[in-house]
């Protein structure tokens, strides 16, 4: 057993030796946060990080039974819930997972915000973070339009007429926004290339920049109220209290968002098999007028 | 063996610190080229940024003129004097995937002889379908409540004007509509005489018109409120 041991490390040696992307990796999950911040009220980001992985994955999955145009997107949801095995948990678990990601970043927002952590030098983490927000609501929006329902129709009639009040411009941004005269095809096109592409590629891309600044800059500390943040002493303090009160992220503050992550992704997984997917409601036709379309929850 | 260990002494030192030259001719000349290099780059994206952008903004590019155009809604037979009826088209410009989306209702209302009226189906507020309610002689939005006058004219709720009107006209007998984009409020819509503004305010003077029509309508109360 010894010697398999030994061909292990042999071998991870042999891909560190090219790579060499395993020491940092460690020495960045090992670095010393202050004690405070091992605590149940910061495990919300790695919760947010955990679900964005898990709807990229769920995602591509369903990409491959999805059918992104406007003719058959309906019937291709119908399919998968349906006719697919276990189609309608996939889709359940997408929805409620895009659900559970918009809330949880909603609750990390609020959370930084409490404890001050926006401020000096984390001005750039907490400005990034809010554009996190916004591509998170970007993507539920875009999200519902895939599930080329009835709400998704007029839902894209309520889009172009609130971007048809720009002044100036609001005309030619409505053609953008459909991709045609009406909506119909070349909306779903663009809105399937937007949730797929053009989102997620910007959305993982800030959140590496977010972490590495995470990393950077350091977890911050537990407010304390009175305790002013001076932009002359507070990075000397900050070391100061990491140094004295430090311990590896990895394991001893890590363990409480490892929970955490597990039991948000088991909420989902239970929201999913006990409450469904969601929709899709009646057929995108706009001559069934008999309709009251309602938008998901995060855009009531 | 130790894992960060390079693999052999010259592979990762950079040439230009062993060599530790001093500026010279050749090197500004590296820099020069590695400018002039930046430079053709810039130069090349610029033209092909030109094809990118033109084919990113083509839907705001097309010309109102090749979207619209004249659609048969049918014999005026299927329009009965003083009622309002809603009536679908095939949008003109479609593409083969569209599906049912490429379908679109409009609600035609015939005052009398050949004076019709033509709303399109979304509410000016926000787009969403409204309802005509003949008994209340209403036409309503399940979204927000705006609520219309049966000349189209907003009654109440969110809507800052009323219906969007299409253009119409009536050859061999049938009902014509100039029709093949979403009505909204984007000045575009607004601006032409195809879309024009309906003055708000209160219906009586066609309801007085149609006389008998509107007695017999108004027997009934607003019971047909959407649940």
């Amino acid at each position: 057993m010894a010697s398999l041991k030994q061909r292990a490390i042999d071998v991870y040696n042999w891909f560190e030796q090219r790579l060499g992307l395993g020491s940092p990796a460690i020495e960045a999950a090992m670095h010393e946060v202050p004690a405070s911040t091992s605590s149940w009220w910061y495990v919300f980001g790695s919760a947010a990080t955990v679900i964005l992985v898990f709807q990229v994955m769920t995602g591509i999955l369903l990409a491959l039974v999805y059918a992104p145009s406007a003719s058959h997107a309906w019937s291709s949801l119908e399919f998968l819930d349906h006719n697919v095995r276990l189609g309608w948990y996939l889709r359940a678990l997408h929805g409620w997972g895009s659900d559970f990601m918009v809330a949880i970043v909603l609750i990390h927002l609020v959370q930084v915000f409490l404890f001050g952590a926006y401020k000096f030098p984390r001005e750039l983490t907490w400005i990034i973070g809010v554009f996190l927000l916004l591509l998170t609501l970007g993507m539920a929006f875009t999200g519902q339009v895939l599930r080329f329902d009835q709400d998704a129709y007029w839902g894209l009639g309520i889009g172009a007429s609130i971007v048809s009040r720009v002044p100036w411009i609001g005309g030619p941004l409505v053609d953008l926004l459909l991709g045609g005269p009406i909506i119909a095809g070349p909306t779903l096109s663009r809105f399937f290339t937007l949730h797929v592409f053009v989102i997620p590629g910007i959305l993982l891309g800030l959140v590496g920049l977010h972490l590495l600044m995470v990393l950077r800059l350091g977890i911050n500390e537990w407010p304390m109220p009175g305790r002013i943040v001076s932009k002359k002493t507070y990075v000397q303090e900050y070391h100061k209290l990491t140094k004295e009160t430090g311990i590896p992220f990895v394991p001893d503050a890590a363990w409480k968002d490892a929970v955490f992550a597990a039991i948000i992704l088991l909420a989902i997984m239970a929201c999913a098999y006990w409450f469904g997917p969601f929709g899709p409601t009646g057929q995108p036709d706009p001559t069934i007028i008999e309709t009251a379309p309602k938008p998901d929850f995060a855009f009531l | 063996m130790n894992p960060n260990e390079p693999l052999s002494p010259g592979d990762q030192t950079p040439p230009t610190q062993t060599a530790a030259r001093p500026e010279s001719t050749a090197s500004s000349r590296r820099v020069f080229l590695f400018k002039l290099s930046l430079l053709l780059n810039g130069a090349v994206g610029a033209v092909l940024a030109v094809p990118i952008v033109g084919y990113l903004l083509g839907p705001a590019l097309k010309k109102r003129s090749s979207e619209e155009s004249w659609i048969d809604l049918g014999p005026l037979g299927n329009f009965p004097e003083g009622e309002t009826r809603l009536a679908n088209f095939r949008n003109p410009v479609t593409t083969p995937w569209d599906g049912q989306t490429g379908d679109i209702p409009c609600w035609v209302r015939r005052i009398s002889g050949n004076d019709f009226q033509v709303f399109a189906i979304n509410c000016a507020h926000l787009g969403c379908p409204v309802r005509w309610f003949a008994q209340s002689k209403l036409f309503l939005c399940p979204c927000h409540g705006g609520a219309y006058y049966e000349d189209g004219s907003r009654a109440s709720g969110p809507p800052e004007r009323g219906l969007f009107v299409y253009d119409h006209k009536i050859v061999a007998g049938s009902l014509m509509i100039r029709a093949g984009k979403m009505p909204t409020l984007a000045a575009r819509n607004c601006g032409k005489p195809t879309l024009t503004q309906i003055e708000a305010g209160p219906a009586t003077t066609s309801a007085a018109a149609e006389g008998s029509s509107a007695a017999e309508d108004s027997a009934t109360g607003s019971g047909a409120w959407p649940a």
